[in-house]
Parts: C-alpha cells; structure tokens; sequence
C-alpha cells in the first residue's frame, strides 16, 4: 500500500491523520501496527482479539489524537490507548476465542526454545488480571503507577497482582521440571 | 535461566496481511471507535495530586473554622426558595450530612461503537398525548422541536443541540464522540452552566434573584463515572435519545447502556449520573403524523421507569417514544400511557 502523506516529519503525519488521512493512518499502521499487535496480543492471549484490537485503535485513532498532546512520544501513547483498549476488551467479555498463546506462537515461530514453550505455557495458565500485570510489568516494562491506572487498582494491588503471578509461574516451571 | 528475561523473549505472531486493508475499509464505510484516554501518569503528576489534595484538606480546614466561627443564621445556607418554584431539587441545610444517592451500574456494556456520521443537522418535531385507563386520551403542551445545528467548540466540531421548550437551554456536543462540552440553560431567575472536560463536570448555578433578594453562585463539581470512552446524554436537556439513537449501530439483539448527568447541584436528591439500559426487542412498522418507517422496537429502562422506542432503520430517527406508568396511590390504579410522536422532519440544515 503506498504511503503518500506528509512531508515525512511526525508532526505532519500526525496532523494529517487528525484530519482524517487514510494515507497517514497507513503509514502510522506501518510504522506501529506490529508492535501494538504484539502488545495487544500479549494482553489478551488470542491472535483474533489482537486484531480486534489493534483494528478499533486505528479505526478511532483520527478522532483520538485529537486529545493527544504531542509530549512525549506517539509510540508510547498509542501502546498506553491500546494497553487500555485490550484491558477494556478482557472485562467486556467480547474476546471471540481463547486460543493458546504457544498454538498461534508456533505457526509463526517454529523455532522457539522448549524454555520458551514452558514459559508460554505457564504464562496461559494465569487468570486474566494477573497475567495483564505481569505483561504490562515484566515484558512492556510499565512501572506500578502506569499500570494502576490502566486498570483502575492501586499500586499495590498492582504489586500484589505481580508476586502472585510470578510465583505461579515459578510454581509452574518448576513443577514443570 | 533467568525466566524474567526469557519473558521479554516469548514471541509473538505478526498481524494479517489484510489488517489494515480492513481498518482503512472500516473508516471509509463510516465506522468510528471511541479510543479511552491515555494519559500517563508522571511522578510529576503524583506530586500535584498529592499538593492538591494538601491543599483541598487545608482550605476545607480553614473554611470549617470559618464557618463554624462566623456568625450566621441557618436561612442565610438555604437556596432561595423562588429557584424554579421553591421544588425540592436544591441542596438542603444539611447537604454535607446527606449520603448521596448510589449511582445504577449499567445493565449492558456501555455503548462503544457509534457511527457518529450518521447524525445529522436538522429539525425534528414531536407532539405528545396521554392515555388514562386506555379511555380518555388528550394532547399535552406544545409540540417540541428537537433542533441539530452545525457548529464548534473550543476548536472541537460540535453539533448544538437545542429545543423549542421555551427554556432555550442548548446543549454543545462533540460530534465524534456525541459527549457533551458545555450545557447552558437560562431560567426566569437563574442561570446553569456546565462545563464538560474528559473526565468531570463543573457546575455553576447563578442565581440573579428578585428585588432584595440576595444574588448568589452555587458552584459543583463531579468526576465522571467512565473513563471518557462512551457517548453521555445530559439529563433533561435537548441532548437526549433524539440525537443519541441516531448515531447507534441498532440490529437483532443489540443492547448498550448510556450514562446521563444530572445537575451536580442536585446531589442529594437525585444520582449526578443515572445509566439508560437500552436494548433492541424486535421491528414493527410504525406510522405517525410525519410518515410510515419501518422500525427498531428498543426497550429503555432508566431506574425503575421503563419505556419503548421506536427508531427508524434507514435515517435513525426516533419515531415515536411511549412511557406507561400508574398513579402510584395503589387505591384507583390508574394507568397512564404517554406516547411521543414525530409530526415533522426538516433536514435543511438550521443557520448557524
């Protein structure tokens, strides 16, 4: 898909995707879209949800930046919108299908590691709202505060969360062994 | 192994190929999502709401002391009693004392996905009549036009929302996400103004009272009950379902809830924010005085009050509206019918 918007700059895309551009919505999908997917996924553990997801971000994403500030980076304000989208989409109940991460994971990676295999593994078996934790925490690299708000806890609920999720996982692996 | 860095390492699948074929196609089709905020939270941020909150218990300190101190008479707290016929809907002596009433959690998942393209500017017309025992039936009042014009608000798009009620109160909505900016409704006495931001509502009530008469400022604040991501009606004012029904994607069993603040300033009588439960219950053709359209039937609950809608399928206009309810005495039980029909349309967009 050709990407003609802007003169390049982030600004001007930016404001050309405010005004509605599907030129500039292409070239933020291009430059973004795989890493809000691959955020959204890990939060909501199916490959259909995921782009659910990431298909309601973009598709409100024009209207959306209206509100948005340009301090800071685009890239961490979208994956915070879309964190909060897949958290939304996790309570609603909406999720389409609950597939196993390691299924859809080994279509697209045959070569992950047995370690790695165990790990997903362990990581399906969480609830929902530990396992958001532990992603946002340990492989977004959120702090507690962020991670508070995105889900309407405390941060110490959110600290709780994650010492109860890690020490599932350590239960799993080990036990695993 | 260090599993924690192993995590980071877990991979995950790329999107479909035709994902953005998709997000592209579902814009051009019209269909827009509202996104939730995301603001981050800085340090910076935790330490203003810390000194805010210093600062809020300090001055409500020393403002209690004041007012514990001064020299006052009850009378002098009161709302004036002239306010919109002395009702019971104005904070009482006691407003500290009193529990506000609970806000209902919504029946349904609130409403996310508008198509906020499809309302439009305009004039809609209804006339109402009530039914006793099914017998006696009379019109009532004034037919009421609903008026959508085209306008904006603090380089927002906005629809200003109005009616012919004779209360010229107008509703400033923003068009993509139909939540309202900014509510003014000038009374005999008085005057309300709300201002909407993403997530709270200031309230300021101007009272400009008859000769001798004190003149006053009651002030309000609340925060709103969802996180910004969701259509809001404004109770008892033009932004209402008229608008609203437009813009939702109705089919076979749809159903949504929608939040609609009240006046802050009538906190301890009524909720802030009551939910309207909404929910397809099949299709009928309807005809009224402005034509015959063939119909969403939609049931609206709103605390105990339940009513029907009828919306039409093509243009999303509500056709007519109808509301049963009883006396209350338990003794004659009579059963009052209120139906709303439209009478009229005009999609010439009004004057600026």
């Amino acid at each position: 898909m050709s990407t003609s918007a802007g003169n390049g700059s982030p600004a001007s895309l930016i404001a050309e995707a405010r005004a509605g551009s599907p030129d500039a919505l292409a070239a933020l999908y291009l430059e973004h879209g795989a890493a809000l997917f691959r955020l959204a996924y890990r939060v909501v553990g199916a490959r259909e949800d995921a782009e659910d997801v990431v298909h309601d971000v973009f598709v409100g994403l024009p209207e959306a930046l209206q509100r948005y500030e340009e301090r800071g980076s685009l890239a961490g304000w979208l994956k915070r919108v879309t964190a909060r989208v897949a958290l939304m989409r996790l309570r609603s109940g909406k999720r389409r299908r609950e597939v196993a991460l390691d299924n859809t994971v080994g279509q697209a990676e045959p070569a992950a590691t047995a370690e790695r295999d165990g790990l997903q593994a362990a990581v399906d078996t969480l609830p929902d709202h530990l396992r958001s934790v532990l992603v946002l925490k340990e492989i977004e690299g959120y702090g507690h505060a962020e991670i508070a708000e995105l889900l309407g806890i405390s941060e110490g609920a959110s600290r709780v969360r994650l010492t109860r999720a890690l020490k599932r996982l350590r239960h799993k692996l080990e036990s695993g062994r | 192994m260090n599993w924690k860095d192993e995590l980071r390492k877990i991979p995950a699948p790329a999107p479909s190929k035709d994902l953005l074929e998709r997000i592209l196609a579902s814009r051009a089709a019209g269909r827009r999502v509202i996104l939730p905020e995301a603001k981050a939270a800085t340090r910076r941020d935790r330490y203003m709401r810390y000194a805010v909150a210093i600062a809020a218990a300090l001055a409500a300190v020393g403002w209690f002391s004041w007012e514990t101190l001064k020299p006052t008479v009850v009378e002098d707290k009161l709302p004036p009693a002239w306010v919109i016929g002395g009702t019971p809907l104005f904070p009482s002596a006691a407003f500290g004392q009193e529990r506000a009433p609970r806000i209902s959690s919504p029946r349904y998942p609130l409403i996310a996905e508008i198509q906020p393209t499809r309302v439009h500017a305009g004039r809609w017309t209804y006339k109402g009549s009530t039914t006793a025992d099914g017998v006696f039936t009379t019109t009532y009042g004034q037919p009421r036009t609903i008026v959508i014009a085209a306008g904006s608000f603090g380089g927002q798009a906005a629809w200003v929302v109005s009616s012919s009620m004779g209360m010229f109160d107008t509703v400033l909505v923003n068009r993509a996400t139909l939540r309202p900016l900014r509510y003014v409704r000038p009374m005999l006495h008085s005057r309300l103004v709300q201002q909407y931001s993403h997530d709270s509502i200031n309230e300021l009530l101007h009272v400009s009272p008859p000769p001798q008469e004190r003149e006053r400022t009651l002030r309000g604040s609340a925060v709103l009950p969802d996180l910004g991501v969701s259509p809001m009606l404004v109770s008892w004012s033009p932004h209402s379902l008229e608008v609203l029904v437009q813009a939702l994607p109705l089919g076979r069993s749809w159903r949504g809830s929608v939040y609609s603040a009240n006046w802050v300033t009538m906190a301890t009588r009524f909720p802030t924010f009551t939910t309207l439960d909404l929910r397809v219950t099949g299709t009928e053709r309807v005809t009224v005085p402005a034509g015959t359209f063939d119909c969403w039937r939609l049931e609206a609950r709103e605390a105990d009050e339940k009513s029907v809608l009828w919306v039409s399928q093509d243009q999303g206009w509500l056709v007519m509206r109808r509301h049963t309810s009883s006396d209350g005495s338990g003794r004659f039980r009579t059963e009052w019918v209120n139906e709303t029909r439209l009478v009229a349309v005009d999609t010439t967009p009004p004057a600026p």
